[in-house]
């Protein structure tokens, strides 16, 4: 399946280690390609933080060939901004906000990009390097007057 | 608060004298002149069990003080020297229980025995009893118990076979007597004497043996029946699980999961917490109905364990609920989790529903009278 990848977009990128290293503009085309090849199944969406800049992995598969491609996009941590894939992959929507969550990665288009894992009052983004491990963090639980029960 | 609770328990331990300091009139002397000693007898024994009451209070009385000056502790000295003089007491054998077989060796020398005993007992303490009030008071008070020469009454005793005694016996009556209204002054002057107490009633009156009963009964009941919430969160629930299935089989104790925190007596958190879980552990455990206990169980639930530098895990459950059970472990064993339960148990034992609900009452009502 990569080489019909490679042929079909001029951009991508296979490096030495077997990554497919897709533009951030790019993204859309090369999934919307994939989708209609069978790509039927977003397996995860992950992110990873290189100091430098900040990763966005896709695990695609394929029940129909079977088979599996793994693209990868490369986003600067200044702005970390990529357009959404729910429309392909309705899967994609808790995935990309648990990217969201870990990374502070935005999906641009996404119908409710909020935190999934950590709560709503999380202040900083835990998987990123630059976050201290003892952050201190206000955490607090109200009953439906708003009366505060517990705060941690 | 802590003040407030201690200073109460003063002032039940000075109601108590009404009890404690009973007066014992001369005419039991005549008494025992007429019935030729028997009477004597039965004063002997009525002595003793005074000596024992009252160096009871007192001890607990030092004991409570002590308790006071160590929580406002802004005079250490004082509180070492108060806890110096409360341990000559036990020294000098003056908060041991003087055993009313101690009649035997009285009755073989003629009442002799006891007579020295209790004469030397006073002295004792009252020398004791006044220097840790002078300490506490932080004045010199005045020393009223008179002196007796044991030794030479002892003589007298002998050479007279036995009917000093009578004498010596009436010595000991009014200087007992005395003693207790001069302490009964002395502890007026206390700070804390500030609440009038209700001479006619017995100020632990409410720890009597129906209200006990009935705790001891709603004890009975509780114990038997720990119905525990199923709230597992991580690995420990594995092992959690296994003491309540068949090999360990905790049915057997009355302890039965409920899924739901209205029914349940004992909140097991078996498992990380994380942040984001800890409001709602508290919400649940804010639902559960009282009494309730918790058992803090796991390493996790206890400090945040193998996590505990991670972001987002609870450093200890202790930081939203009360936790009445820490059982280490990572896991601990389905036998640590039974063990856990019995201990449980012993303290579920100790509750005083009924008699702390009157006790409150009381205080209350107490209370409100002097304000
Ligand atoms: S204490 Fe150990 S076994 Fe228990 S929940 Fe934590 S990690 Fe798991």
């Amino acid at each position: 399946m990569s080489e019909e990848l490679l042929n079909e977009f001029p951009h991508v990128v296979k490096s030495e280690d077997g990554l497919l290293l897709v533009e951030a503009d790019q993204i859309i085309e090369v999934c919307t390609f994939l989708k209609n090849k069978g790509f039927d199944f977003l397996e995860a969406i992950s992110g990873a933080d290189f100091e430098e800049y900040l990763e966005v992995i896709y695990n695609i598969a394929s029940y129909s060939k079977p088979d599996r491609v793994m693209l990868t996009v490369r986003i600067s941590k200044d702005n970390p901004i990529l357009p959404t894939v729910t429309s392909l992959w309705h899967g994609a929507n808790w995935h990309e906000r648990e990217a969201y969550d870990m990374f502070g990665i935005k999906f641009k288009g996404h119908p409710k990009l909020a935190r999934i894992l950590l709560p709503d009052s999380w202040d900083g983004y835990p998987l990123l390097k630059s976050y201290p491990l003892d952050k201190e963090q206000k955490v607090e639980l109200e009953d439906e007057t708003g009366v505060e029960i517990c705060q941690i | 608060m802590d003040r407030e609770y201690v200073t109460d328990k003063i002032r039940r331990s000075m109601g108590r004298r009404i009890l404690t300091d009973e007066e014992v009139s001369g005419w039991w002397i005549i008494g025992g002149i007429v019935t030729f000693g028997l009477l004597f007898l039965l004063l002997f024994l009525k002595l003793i069990h005074r000596r024992n009451e009252h160096f009871k209070r007192q001890k607990m009385l030092e004991e409570q003080i002590i308790e006071l000056v160590g929580i406002d502790l802004k005079d250490k000295k004082m509180l070492a020297d108060l806890k110096a003089i409360h341990n000559e007491g036990y020294e000098s054998g003056e908060f041991k229980d003087l055993s009313f077989l101690r009649i035997i060796p009285a009755i073989i020398t003629l009442g002799l025995y006891i007579e020295w005993r209790l004469t030397k007992d006073l002295m004792i303490h009252a020398e004791r009893q006044r220097r840790f009030f002078s300490c506490y008071l932080g004045r010199e008070l005045e020393d009223t118990t008179p002196q007796r020469p044991t030794g030479k009454y002892l003589g007298l005793g002998v050479v007279t076979l036995g009917l000093f005694g009578i004498y010596w016996t009436n010595l000991i009556i009014k200087d007992s007597n005395e003693h207790f209204k001069d302490q009964w002054k002395l502890e007026d002057l206390l700070p804390e004497a500030g609440m009038e107490i209700d001479e006619g009633v017995d100020p632990d009156f409410y720890k009597n043996i129906i209200l006990t009963t009935v705790d001891k009964f709603l004890n009975w009941g509780r114990t038997c029946s720990v119905w525990p919430m199923a709230f597992g969160t991580a690995c420990c629930a594995m092992e959690m699980m296994a003491t309540f299935a068949s090999r360990n089989d905790m049915d057997r104790y009355g302890m039965i999961f409920r899924n739901s925190p209205r029914q349940a007596d004992v909140l097991i958190v078996a498992g990380t917490i994380t942040q984001k879980m800890a409001p709602r552990l508290r919400r649940l455990y804010d639902q559960m109905a009282e009494p309730k206990y918790v058992i803090a169980m796991g390493a996790c639930a206890m400090t945040g364990g193998p996590f505990v530098n991670s972001y987002s895990v609870l450093k200890g459950v202790d930081k939203v609920i009360p936790v009445d059970i820490y059982l280490p472990g990572c896991p601990p064993r389905p036998e640590a989790l039974l063990n856990a339960f019995l201990q449980l148990q012993e303290r579920m034992k100790e509750e005083r529903t009924v008699t702390k609900k009157f006790e409150r009452w009381i205080l209350k009502d107490r209370k409100e009278v002097v304000t």
